[in-house]
């Protein structure tokens, strides 16, 4: 897994690639949250994503939730796998998938 | 303890002794040389000079005679036919008597002129070279005794060979005509240039050479002087002088040694006195600070160390090790206590940690068989959990005499709140199922009660199903949870793929769907949470659903204990050495009928 962060003013990109999943997702977390402060536009690019599995689901949840408080979050580009288990488990209810 | 010091004390001054003791004997011998070379040197130019005097004295007793030049041609052509008195005053006298009578007009030998010799009578002329020939070689002897040197001679050259006139002798020594080895009146010695550099220079030049270069050949350990005899500025014979200097050569080379061992013995006391500093400002001060460093290492009294360290007082770098040491023991002490309550702490915790993860296992059903008398389905369930406490769990229950309830449920994140908010929510479900709640209701209810206080922004999957025992009809809702897997009689294990509703406690107004379903007898139902698909081996792969797809249909008739055995044991050899991070939770439940005699197995 790897992520890329973009961030310009309050607006912040996260770029996941690889595999999420129960190894790399707290992993993913550590990387991320230190970078949330002060955004209120968080976009989370999935297009490299390989695989998320329920601790994948359990992060971007971690994330959504705090965004919620702060301002918006959006996922994009999700392959049609990932896009699968995000309607089976129900995510794509939680999640702004545009 | 003493070991180590001996050893410590030995090492700095070793250390120190060799080059000091190699630098000694190298400063020793340069000083013993320089003090051999200019002594050397000094006292030949003194030994020179003394014998350059022997040389002028000894031509001013030849130059006392007048009539030289006659005497020297004289004594040369009729040696053979002289007589030569030595050492014999009486004879001598008798010889002057003789003379005196026959050459009356002058007493004096010395001031007859050369004129006057030639014109004496050959008795005459023979007598007078005789007398005087006594007089010269007694001055002679004599000059040789007074400077004590070794050679003193008076010769011409005649062709290529030193022909010899006079020598002095001392009483100990002998002329060769006595049978010694002292070269004499008429003796011709052959003489190859630069045998004496002097003399060559000499007889080329005319002027005595002013100074001397030494040769060390053995037969030649001498100061070699020459020099003229000249009468109206021509040369009518010559003096060589020969000095000794062996003798200079051991005064010097002995009094070189008694430097050298002067110079020896004040060094060896300059290092005994620096050796003393250096113990006492330095190996002294180390050795006590490695003692104390040694106690403390046994009896960690660090006041007692720090005291002591404060008594080094060596006014250097030794005493500043001592005070870094002193303060570091002091710091050292402070960090121990520290990481003794830390780790009292971090024990309480642990011990805390494991009681919870008892209580949260002690909260899942786990006597089996679970229902005895009910023949109509079986069940079984386990929870291997991670090392630390985690959030899954499951739970059955019988809600009425027809009514079973199956819970499987992974709550997110890990530890304490996890385990926390896993005792919740299986509470709440429980309580909802349990009055009467159809799953969805029962989710819908557990999420209102969880997301009205949900600081830690936790969740939880849901599998839940209730199935009317008599009739195998059930209704179940998945909220976010792992694909239950489903067995029907005869074939193999499936997975039953439909869209999930979100999980418990991610959204306040979150709603819940629920299917119906049908079991019939001798059908599986087989539910897990993701600690089973993501058990990862070393190489980080994942067990997956398709693994456990085929674990689950190794014996698909199996009854649900052992298919959770089976389950289990595959993950196990799957994952080998590797670390296990999430809890492995399964359940199985098959339906026997309504009519069913089975026994739970």
């Amino acid at each position: 897994m790897e992520t890329k962060l973009n961030k310009e003013g309050t607006k912040l990109t996260i770029e996941i690639a690889g595999r999420l999943d129960t190894l790399t997702a707290p992993e993913f977390e550590k990387e991320v949250e230190p970078a949330l402060d002060g955004i209120t536009d968080l976009t989370i690019d999935l297009k490299d994503l390989e695989y998320i599995s329920s601790a994948g689901l359990r992060a971007l949840l971690g994330l959504a939730q705090t965004m919620e408080d702060k301002g918006q979050m959006k996922v994009t580009n999700p392959n049609d796998a990932v896009m699968d288990v995000f309607s089976v488990t129900g995510f794509d209810d939680i999640l702004n998938i545009v | 303890m003493s070991r180590l010091k001996n050893r410590k004390a030995r090492g700095i001054l070793d250390q120190i002794t060799r080059p000091m003791v190699v630098f000694e004997l190298i400063i020793m011998l340069l000083c013993a040389l320089a003090v051999f070379c200019y002594n050397m040197k000094v006292s030949l130019d003194q030994r020179f000079d003394t014998t350059t005097q022997i040389a002028e004295e000894a031509v001013n007793t030849l130059t006392e005679y007048k009539s030289i030049d006659f005497l020297v041609d004289y004594w040369h052509e009729n040696y053979e036919q002289m007589e030569f008195i030595y050492d014999d005053p009486e004879a001598l006298n008798a010889k002057e008597m003789q003379f005196s009578e026959l050459y009356p007009r002058i007493p004096d030998t010395e001031l007859v002129t050369s004129e006057q010799a030639r014109e004496m009578d050959a008795e005459t002329q023979r007598l007078f070279a005789e007398i005087c020939y006594s007089h010269l070689s007694t001055s002679f002897d004599r000059i040789k005794r007074s400077f004590d040197t070794m050679f003193l001679y008076g010769f011409i050259i005649e062709g290529d060979d030193m022909f010899f006139i006079i020598t002095g002798t001392l009483e100990d020594e002998s002329r060769i005509s006595s049978g010694g080895d002292l070269f004499e009146l008429g003796y011709a010695y052959p003489y190859s240039r630069g045998r004496y550099p002097t003399l060559d220079q000499l007889l080329d030049t005319g002027v005595p050479s002013d100074h001397i270069e030494l040769s060390l050949r053995a037969d030649r350990e001498a100061v070699h002087v020459f020099a003229p005899v000249t009468v109206n500025g021509s040369p009518v014979m010559y003096i060589g002088v020969s000095t000794q200097w062996k003798d200079i050569m051991d005064y010097t080379l002995l009094l070189s040694l008694f430097l050298a061992a002067i110079i020896a013995v004040l060094l060896a006391t300059l290092l005994v006195i620096f050796f003393r500093i250096i113990n006492r400002i330095a190996v002294r001060p180390l050795v006590k600070e490695t003692s104390i460093v040694k106690e403390y290492e046994a009896n960690k009294d660090s006041k007692k160390a720090t005291a002591e360290l404060g008594e080094i007082r060596s006014d250097n770098e030794i005493e500043e090790l001592a005070d870094a040491f002193s303060s570091m023991l002091s710091d050292l002490e402070s960090y121990m206590e520290e990481i003794r309550v830390a780790t009292a702490d971090k024990e309480r915790l642990g011990a805390e940690l494991d009681m919870a993860a008892s209580i949260q296992s002690s909260q899942l059903p786990s006597t089996f068989p679970a229902f005895p008398g009910r023949n109509e389905f079986s069940i079984f369930a386990s929870m291997t959990p991670a090392k630390t406490v985690g959030g899954d769990f499951y739970d059955f229950f019988l809600i009425d005499d027809d009514h079973i309830a199956l819970v499987m449920a992974d709550v997110s994140g890990k530890g304490v709140p996890a385990s926390l908010f896993m005792m919740i929510s299986k509470l709440l479900i429980k309580n909802s199922l349990q009055n009467g709640k159809s799953p969805a209701e029962a989710l819908t209810d557990t999420n209102k009660q969880l997301t009205e206080n949900n600081e830690a922004k936790q969740f939880v999957t849901v599998w839940l199903a209730v199935i009317e025992i008599s009739t195998g009809k059930g209704i179940a809702a998945n909220a976010g949870h792992e694909h239950p897997v489903l067995r029907r009689a005869g074939k193999d294990y499936e997975l039953v793929e439909y869209k999930h509703s979100v999980p418990v406690a991610t959204l306040k107004k979150a709603k819940f769907s629920e299917h119906e379903f049908e079991l019939h007898p001798g059908d599986s139902l087989f539910v897990y949470t993701d600690g089973v698909p993501e058990a990862t081996n070393a190489g980080d792969e994942l067990f997956g659903n398709d693994r456990m797809l085929v674990a689950l249909n190794k014996n698909p008739a199996a009854g649900p204990r052992l298919i959770l055995k089976t389950v289990k044991d595959s993950v196990d050899e799957f994952v080998g050495e590797a670390e296990q991070f999430d809890d492995l939770t399964m359940l199985c439940f098959r339906y026997n009928g309504p009519e069913s005699g089975a026994k739970d197995e």
